[in-house]
């Protein structure tokens, strides 16, 4: 289960909160409460911790069809993993950095061209081998994209 | 000392100097390392070193002529190295930009 990814109810799953009509268990319609579509796993579990197995129910959840994976990529999501990178790379020389891409637009294309953007001016002026590690770390980040 | 139009013109060229000393500490900051880092270390000692020998241009007049010779040929040699560099560090960053 990877911790970053969001689910999301489905239509099964909005109709058993309005009506019931699947009878889910009263642990497992807590969880499917929590599951907004917008909180990760990660955020689901913290959400969610005075229950027992959540990361189960979750399966078990998704398994019956009451919940589903988010297919599509944030893009918000994408820059705030984009950020945590360069902010781990950089350290205290990230500043500039950080800003190129909170300002990047939110397009696949934009935000490569801020990334290459950005491999230049820590190349230039900040060190030659973080530049590298950066992009490729980055790159990885945006091949879910 | 003798007050003429050479003596104005060495302090401009000191007073020069010593903004462009200025410049070359105050944007090292901003500039920890990378291709342009790297250099840059290397062109504010140079700027520190031209500082030096045009403070010395007031005293022209008063230097025996085999140290002004020296002086004169020393600034002569640096400067030239500087503006090498500065143009291999123009071109770097053109190519990286254009890359």
């Amino acid at each position: 289960m990877d911790p970053k990814k969001i689910y999301q109810k489905t239509d099964k799953g909005e109709e058993e909160l309005r009506t019931r009509k699947f009878g889910l268990p009263q642990n497992l319609r807590q969880i499917l409460i929590f599951v907004d579509g917008r909180s990760n796993i990660t955020k689901v579990l913290e959400k969610a911790a005075g229950f027992p197995n959540v990361g189960q129910s979750l399966e078990q959840l998704a398994a019956q069809g009451f919940i589903r994976l988010d297919e599509t990529v944030s893009f918000a999501g994408i820059k705030d993993e984009l950020i945590a990178t360069a902010q781990q790379t950089l350290g205290a020389d990230a500043e500039k950095v950080l800003a190129k891409i909170k300002d990047a637009p939110e397009t696949k294309e934009g935000l490569q061209a801020t990334m290459n953007s950005c491999k230049k001016l820590v190349k230039l002026v900040i060190d030659e081998k973080k530049a590298e590690e950066l992009i490729q770390k980055c790159s990885e980040i945006m091949s879910r994209l | 000392m003798k007050v003429d139009i050479t003596f104005f013109i060495s302090i401009a060229a000191i007073a020069i100097m010593l903004y462009c000393l200025y410049l070359v500490m105050t944007l090292k900051q901003k500039v920890p390392g990378g291709i342009v880092g790297k250099k840059w270390n290397f062109l504010m000692a140079l700027v520190a070193m031209f500082t030096v020998g045009y403070l010395s241009t007031p005293f022209f007049g008063i230097i025996p002529e085999d140290v002004l010779r020296l002086i004169v040929s020393g600034i002569f040699f640096f400067g030239a190295i500087y503006v090498v560099i500065t143009v291999k560090l123009i071109y770097q960053i053109i190519k990286e930009l254009s890359a």
